[in-house]
């Protein structure tokens, strides 16, 4: 066995069983690929199995960011990958979909190579890891970054409740003794803050967010600490804005990095940051405001560890979109956008983003109730499809079309503007004969439809591998 | 005609698309030409029962239902318990119809107690109950209505009932309100509950029918039965459910 392997020293026993570990999940690996089957979590939980320490083997002493939250995990990820590439740094990153314990060591099995060199050493590790797992993951790995998204209604079948996850994250922070990266206007997360000793908020600029007429809140209402009724000032979206508990005085973290949105189009989104008496401008090539978000939480995850923010803003401009994360394609002489959504507010983002676009030629909805969407599929009931619902008929397909189906019935969309099938393929074909050439076709899935449909898709329009 | 609805706690009962629920009613009335008002009465709002025809309930997360615990037992407990003796009608999804019981034990054997409208009380256990619910209302069925009721539940606690109220329905796929006697939610009186959240009404439309019928006869006794409606929509959502094995 090489020494470099772990800059930490072991004792020898640990040393051999991880090794035993790393050449078994290795060796699963290259088996599975040979049968053509993917990689993405055996070989992992196999080598675990040998080694339970040897995820924390793996990552001791290398500089590591974990990113959790509901919404918007693979867009940050690959964000703060761009501008830690662009650094000339190594990075290692896990496939969105891999985010246990198990597709973790999976990834840096298939990295072992690399981490045994001397480049390997100064490697970043940018890991997106599952809310309800987060806890425990952190206080193994212990991360020098956690980056919190935000908390949204999400898998209710599986958590239980958003607090209950807040609580499991607050845990897996208080354990690592990470530096933490809260989104300021999300009332759940920024109450994180009191968990870690140099926490560091992203969040819109003031003047950015919207008063409204409404007392806001949306799913969390209620302060997390004493139960009072928070009063808002202004509103980003959902429950994202200028909060202010009047029982135990808890309120909105002052930015440390504050952005503002300068222009947004359905191709980009333009925004200029301030962080520290210094600000950036850049165009990212992901649009929506909660994409904004997304950036803001890279950048500052990325000057937090040093990187000039002129450097990292810059970065930013050349990010493309992850697999389903409004990403466009040309098909026929028009355009398909797929916009991944799993919960109500995301499907909220997302009718927003379709009512707002220019160039909207045709729409479609899927679906599906498998355990990566959440079996129960009640949620479609919270979304306020009555005050956003596109025009024109809306094609529905995946398994559960029917419920999506009575659900657009019962908001009001009559029923010849209705095209329901579960033959995703045959009414993509029809939806996108609707579409006027030049036009774009929206698709909004939650996560087996968009990965179904997309497989479908990528010979015909030849679509990058998911998998980068 | 109007149908005049008291939505409960909405901005703390609000789990798993509760708000299908005053949906479907509002929806159904209102392709009918029926009126429908819905009136949103939270903590610290008067609740008049005698103002309303109907009254729902949702679930909520633990978070808030500790905080409507003391206005929902002290203010508002001792006009619900009249109410339901009225005979008024009342829909309670999961977390509300433990409320309405006796008391919620919890695992570590400490009890929180309920409105006591209903003779029915909850043991918490560790594992949920999750998944897809088929069950058979005599109810519905004795009325010639469609007697199978379809949703999804996902709850820990383990109701019981005394002996002055009836399940709702027989359970056929699923695990209703213990996962051990198959029977699934309760009746008393005109006060219906069950373990099917979210989307409970929207996909049982005979069952929503059968609650604003009940609900408007109360006030307007000479009315004519309600006109059916085109229920291929509703349909084809319980299809799906019934089919699953
Ligand atoms: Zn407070």
């Amino acid at each position: 066995m090489r020494a470099t392997v772990f800059i930490q020293p072991m004792k020898p026993w640990r040393r051999l069983r991880s090794g035993a570990a790393i050449l078994a999940g290795r060796l699963t690996s290259r088996l599975l690929r040979l049968v053509g089957r993917a990689a993405t979590a055996l070989p992992g939980k196999l080598a675990l199995t040998l080694a339970p320490g040897l995820l924390a083997d793996l990552t001791a002493g290398r500089q590591v960011f974990l990113v959790t939250g509901t919404n918007g995990k693979t867009t940050t990820v690959r964000m703060l990958c761009r501008i830690l590439e662009d650094q000339g740094r190594a990075v290692i990153t896990n496939p969105s979909g891999a985010n246990l314990d198990s597709g973790l060591t999976t990834t840096l099995l298939a990295h072992v190579p690399l981490l045994r060199q001397k480049a390997g050493r100064q490697a970043a590790l940018v890991f997106e890891i599952d809310e309800a797992f987060f806890g425990k993951l952190a206080a193994t790995i212990k991360p020098a970054f956690c980056l919190v998204t935000n908390f949204f209604r999400d898998q209710l079948d599986r958590f239980g409740e958003l607090k209950h996850t807040r609580d499991l994250i607050a845990k897996g922070l208080r354990e690592s003794q990470a530096q933490a990266i809260l989104c300021a206007d999300d009332s759940l997360c920024a109450s994180l803050g009191r968990e870690s000793r140099q926490a560091v908020y992203f969040g819109l600029a003031e003047g950015q967010l919207r008063q409204t007429p409404d007392q806001g809140g949306g799913e969390s209402p209620f302060c997390v600490f004493c139960g009072s009724r928070y009063q808002y000032s202004g509103v980003a979206y959902g429950h994202l804005g200028l909060f202010r508990c009047p029982g135990c005085g808890f309120e909105r973290p002052e930015p440390d990095l504050s952005f503002q949105s300068l222009a947004l189009t359905e191709r980009s989104v333009e925004v200029r940051f301030a962080f520290g008496g210094q600000a950036a401008e850049t165009t990212i090539p992901v649009p929506g405001l909660h994409n904004a978000y997304n950036a803001a939480g890279a950048l500052l995850a990325a000057v937090r560890a040093g990187i000039p923010l002129a450097d990292a803003a810059a970065s930013l401009s050349k990010t493309q979109a992850a697999f389903g994360r409004m990403e466009r394609f040309a098909a026929d002489g028009k355009e398909v956008c797929l916009i991944l959504v799993k919960n109500p507010v995301g499907m909220e983002r997302a009718l927003d983003f379709v009512a707002r676009a220019n160039d909207v030629g045709a729409v479609m909805m899927l679906l599906n109730a498998n355990d990566p969407d959440g079996r129960d599929v009640s949620w479609i009931w919270d979304v306020r499809f009555e005050e956003a619902m596109p025009a024109g008929p809306i094609g529905v397909s995946g398994v559960r079309c029917a419920d999506l189906a009575l659900r657009l019935r019962y908001a009001g969309k009559p029923s010849d503007e209705l095209w329901v099938s579960p033959e995703h393929l045959a009414l993509f074909d029809r939806c996108l004969a609707l579409c006027p050439q030049g036009r774009c076709l929206y698709i909004l899935p939650n996560y087996t439809p968009l990965l179904a449909l997309r497989a479908d898709l990528a010979p015909r329009y030849q679509l990058p591998e998911i998998w980068r | 005609m109007e149908l005049r609805i008291a939505h409960l706690y909405p901005d703390l009962l609000n789990l798993y698309g509760d708000r299908g629920n005053i949906i479907a009613l509002q929806r159904r009335c209102t392709w009918r030409s029926i009126g429908c008002s819905v009136t949103d009465v939270s903590i610290g709002d008067v609740f008049d029962a005698s103002r309303y025809d109907l009254v729902f309930m949702g679930g909520g997360q633990d978070h808030e239902q500790n905080l409507l615990h003391q206005d929902l037992i002290e203010n508002k407990g001792p006009l619900i318990r009249q109410a339901v003796e009225d005979g008024l009608v009342f829909l309670c999804i999961c977390g509300s119809y433990q409320l309405m019981g006796r008391y919620y034990e919890e695992q570590d054997g400490s009890r929180i107690s309920g409105i006591g409208a209903l003779d029915l009380w909850t043991q918490a256990k560790p594992k949920r109950l999750i998944g897809d619910l088929v069950a058979r209302s005599d109810f519905l069925a004795r009325q010639g209505r469609d007697p199978l009721l379809v949703g999804f539940e996902n709850h820990s606690g383990r109701t019981w009932l005394g002996s002055s109220v009836q399940p709702l329905a027989i359970v056929e796929r699923g695990f209703g309100n213990n996962g051990e006697d198959h029977g699934e939610g309760a009746i008393y009186k005109n006060t219906y509950c069950t373990y099917a959240h979210g989307s409970f009404l929207p996909k049982n439309p005979e069952m929503t029918d059968y609650l604003i019928e009940t609900a408007l006869k109360r006030r307007y006794p000479d009315m004519e039965p309600l006109k059916k409606l085109d229920n291929s929509y509703e349909n084809n959502a319980r299809k799906y459910l019934l089919s699953c094995k």
